[in-house]
């Protein structure tokens, strides 16, 4: 994936017309980011439970020696737990955030790893898509009909042949007063 | 020469520069009271490289600046001018003008616009100054039209130049002949300018003679060492904390293992890695007295300043901690030194009245102590009066006035740590604006450091500051609570004890433990971060016992798990808030365990300090009943692996070491032939489920009594002989042979059930008595 995203970011630069994006799918939508921003996808188990701080920290990860943060982006984005006993790999499966927890037990997530500046931080996601390049010229802005919580860091949609595309702006999506603030809207 | 070959001689000559300055410093401020001719010696020595090589560099200001100290100070050292506080002034002004030039070349690479014209004068008229007793010393002749070259030695030295150019292959004999020989017909040019301006070599290559020549006069030591970049070793480090990581991860594998080449291998791995992260902990090192040295003027001008006479005194100058470390406390220490100056001691005839000698002395004493540095700044001073600092906290409405009378006077006097709390009573230019104490704490404590102060009035006031060796790798407590396992740093723990519920009590709300007659607040880690416990309820608790600032109180973990070194590593920007962690750490099976910080898990949980002053009260009025609870007694640490034992001292009959040739098996048993008979051996770590050292050649022994005979415990180390007050719990075992814990130095320690440990090897009972 490394390589893809690495020829294409040149491409999408300098013809400024298409732009490479990392797709996952969350709460039933089908969502977008900067394929440079991306470092890796994981699944992993073994996350920390970091103990009064907000429930969009999902906990702490170790990645090869660096500890790092993952948020649990249905949190973040105001959609219900998932359900989790779902299956992972397939990716077109419609999860529609199910209802309350499974029993105990290790979890297995799902997760997206964005690197911003020095440090990495990852996305745990329903399941993961492709590497799809998309043409600016069907960009539009964020529909009316998302929930507010989606619309503060949803930048715009892509209109691709069979759906709609959303696009995160990272910087919105990782804003530290957004995520610590939402400890004080969550119950 | 390249411009990049010119930046790197002027970086390493602004290095050197520092470096000689900053190990003169000190030299600076005797210069007043002695004029030892060798100090003047090394003093001269320094400026003059700085003027060599600044003249071969084009920085002239700098150039003109050292020259006219450089002429000052060789009279100086010849003896043809008496030292004097004028001069002692103009010669500080001058080392305090160098630098700034330094500085600003370090910056922009050039020197800047500021004229040092006024201080260049002073110093010519010191220089010119008559002497105003007859010098020890006839004055040499001297062509005072010519000042930009020396006398004698000057010639000397360019001679070894000289003769180093030629050694270095730079230039060739006759070059340097000529050179010289045009010098001796009066050209009044430095050997290396002439050499330059005959195009035989660049002036790069004269400074770094000129380089060569200064370390050759250090006795050739610099081959010894080599320069580093900290960065690098800031890799190194990290590099090493992660080696520590995958070593922890593969003794935990090795211990489900029996393949025996794979065990000892590992073990290997476990020695080297331990002895690598220590050396390279070391190469970090930094003596104390880098940081210390600019407390000799710090003390001086401020004298000059108050009107006070003071002496600074240094003990233990090389005791050494890292150097981010040593960075992070000097802003603090100079604080308190300053402070000590300031406000600590009186004017000089205020001491005399108060009948003390018209100098006051600050004593700087730095100490390694049970894996901490302590560094205590003390001054023969006032004292700082309670009295006066209870109607301040009365004025300041920080305390009732009954609440104020209520608290001990060592408990008022640390007050002076809150913010916005100043007791000068009037605002000096060097303190007494309310701000200082409250940050020196900040910043001490921001590095794991604690500050406190103990005073007498009339005799002097105490500073005591704390700072862990290291910040990267440091030892912990490891504890289960629901899902989760934390670490808690060795540095905030006190003990552990394990208690039955039923000893738990209640006071408004609050969960307690009566511990030794004092009452200890309990917080339940579980409930505090809502992890599920595990449901059912245990007869007893355990309970570490933890310190943060002057609170103290008990965590109830579910389980205690072991200590171990572990690597911090910051929790990212989005937990940045979460001050009642630490950071993380990567536990021996690759999971992430967040770092508890006592002191904003204290605040977090709002264990209000009244809670805690009640506990104080009670300790207060149980604490006759407690001295019949506890007794000290005097307990032998050893060490077996990287676990602590102790064991009462009084039972011990000797101590001994075996060769482990002499070591035989006899009866299934290790056994050695000790006098006239064969005592038996027992390996504590065999009973207590602790691996030994391995090719240990000499094995410590503890010899027991009992029953008649001797019986041998084998040990890797006899740590140290301690006065501690052990809390012996008999209930709940916290595992085979060990009858509790207890933090002895800093260090988590267990002490050991000798009983049962021996019991293997004699049937008959070992009992206190029978040592005797």
């Amino acid at each position: 994936m490394t390589t893809t995203t690495s020829t294409t970011t040149t491409t999408s630069t300098t013809a400024g017309r298409t732009q490479q994006l990392c797709t996952f799918r969350l709460a039933g939508l089908y969502f977008g980011v900067p394929a440079n921003t991306v470092q890796e996808m994981i699944r992993t188990s073994s996350h920390t439970r970091v103990p009064l701080v907000s429930p969009v920290i999902h906990g702490l990860v170790n990645l090869r020696g660096e500890i790092v943060t993952t948020i649990d982006l249905r949190h973040r984005l105001g959609f219900p737990p998932a359900d989790r006993g779902q299956h992972i790999n397939d990716s077109d499966d419609d999860n529609s955030g199910g209802g309350g927890d499974g029993d105990d037990g290790p979890t297995v997530t799902t997760n997206v790893v964005i690197r911003t500046g020095d440090t990495a931080i990852s996305l745990v996601v329903d399941a993961i898509g492709d590497v799809i390049t998309v043409d600016n010229a069907s960009f539009e802005a964020v529909p009316t009909t998302l929930n507010e919580q989606c619309r503060a860091v949803v930048d715009g949609i892509y209109q691709l042949e069979d759906e709609l595309l959303l696009t995160i702006d990272l910087d919105r999506l990782l804003d530290v007063d957004a995520v610590v603030g939402a400890l004080v809207a969550a119950p | 020469m390249s411009f990049d070959d010119m930046d790197e001689i002027i970086g390493e000559f602004i290095v050197e520069s520092y470096e000689g300055l900053d190990q003169l410093e000190q030299a600076f401020v005797s210069l007043e009271q002695t004029d030892d001719p060798d100090t003047l010696a090394k003093i001269f020595r320094t400026v003059h490289t700085i003027k060599g090589t600044s003249g071969f560099l084009g920085f002239s200001t700098l150039e003109s600046v050292t020259h006219v100290g450089e002429n000052l100070l060789s009279k100086l050292r010849d003896g043809e001018l008496p030292m004097t506080t004028e001069i002692a002034d103009g010669l500080l002004a001058m080392i305090d003008a160098v630098r700034q030039i330094l500085s600003a070349i370090a910056e922009s690479g050039a020197e800047d616009d500021t004229r040092y014209d006024d201080l260049v004068a002073t110093l010519v008229r010191l220089d010119n100054a008559e002497a105003p007793l007859a010098p020890v010393h006839p004055i040499p002749r001297r062509r005072t039209d010519t000042p930009a070259i020396e006398d004698e030695p000057e010639t000397e030295t360019d001679q070894r130049i000289g003769q180093q150019l030629v050694e270095a292959g730079a230039i060739v004999e006759e070059q340097l002949d000529e050179a010289l020989a045009a010098q001796r017909e009066g050209d009044p040019r430095h050997i290396g300018e002439l050499l330059v301006a005959h195009e035989a070599l660049s002036p790069a290559d004269v400074a770094a003679a000129l380089t060569r020549q200064e370390r050759g006069d250090e006795r050739h030591g610099a081959s010894e060492t080599i320069r580093v970049d900290v960065s690098l070793l800031d890799d190194l480090m990290n590099s090493v904390g992660e080696l520590v990581l995958a070593r922890n991860q593969i003794l935990r594998y090795t211990e489900t293992q029996q393949d025996a080449a794979f065990i000892a291998t590992s073990q290997r791995l476990n020695l080297i890695t331990s002895e690598l992260q220590e050396n390279v902990m070391k190469t970090r090192m930094q003596p104390i007295e880098n940081v210390w040295n600019k407390f000799p003027r710090v003390v001086r001008d401020l004298t000059v300043s108050c009107g006070k006479s003071a002496r600074l005194d240094m003990v233990g100058r090389h005791t050494e901690l890292d150097k981010t470390l040593l960075e992070a406390i000097r802003d603090p220490l100079t604080h308190l030194v300053r402070n000590s100056v300031d406000h600590g001691l009186e004017t000089v005839e205020e001491r005399l009245a108060a009948g003390k000698p018209a100098e006051g002395v600050v004593t700087l004493t730095a100490r390694h102590e049970g894996g901490q540095v302590v560094v205590e700044i003390s001054d023969d001073g006032a004292g700082i009066d309670p009295v006066v600092i209870r109607r301040k906290a009365i004025e300041k409405g920080i305390l009732s006035a009954e609440e104020a009378a209520q608290r001990s006077d060592r408990d008022i006097i640390s007050l002076i740590f809150r913010p916005g709390f100043s007791t000068a009573a009037t605002v000096t230019n060097i303190s007494g604006r309310g701000v200082g104490m409250d940050v020196v704490r900040t910043n001490i404590e921001g590095i794991g450091g604690s500050v406190d102060v103990q005073s007498t009035v009339g005799a002097g006031t105490t500073f005591t500051v704390k700072i862990p060796l290291t910040l990267a790798i440091i030892p912990a407590l490891i504890v289960t609570s629901g899902d989760g396992r934390y670490a808690i740093p060795q540095v905030s723990l006190i003990e552990l004890v394990r208690v039955r519920c039923d000893d738990v009590e209640q006071i408004d709300g609050q969960r307690v433990y009566r511990l030794r007659g004092t009452l200890l607040p309990l917080i339940d880690l579980n409930e505090t971060f809502g992890a599920r416990g595990s449901g059912d309820h245990p007869e007893s608790l355990n309970i570490v016992v933890v310190r943060a600032d002057e609170r103290v109180f008990g965590l109830v973990v579910d389980d205690i798990n072991d200590t171990a070194e572990i690597v911090v590593k910051p929790l990212g920007r989005l937990l940045q808030h979460a001050t009642w962690f630490a950071g993380a750490t990567i536990m021996g099976d690759g999971r992430v365990a967040l770092i508890i910080d006592a002191l904003g898990f204290a605040e977090h949980v709002g264990l209000d300090r009244d809670a805690e002053q009640r506990g104080r009260s009670g300790a207060r009025t149980t604490s006759a009943e407690a001295a019949e609870i506890v007794e000290t007694e005097r307990m032998l640490v050893a060490r077996v692996g990287s676990r602590r034992f102790a064991m009462p001292l009084d039972i011990v009959a000797r101590l001994e070491q075996f060769a482990a040739g002499k070591i035989e098996i006899a009866n299934n048993r290790s056994a050695v032939q000790y006098g006239s008979e064969i005592m038996p051996l027992v390996r504590l770590g065999d009973e207590l489920g602790v691996s030994h050292d391995l090719d240990a050649t000499m094995l410590p022994a503890i010899v027991f009594n009992a029953a008649g005979r001797s019986v041998g415990l084998l040990v890797d180390e006899i740590v140290d002989i301690v006065e501690e007050a052990f809390d012996v719990t008999t209930d709940g075992h916290l595992s085979r042979g060990v009858l509790g814990s207890s933090v002895i130095n800093g260090l988590v320690t267990d002490l050991v059930d000798i009983h049962g440990v021996l019991s293997s090897v004699l049937p008959v009972p070992t009992r206190k008595g029978a040592a005797a």
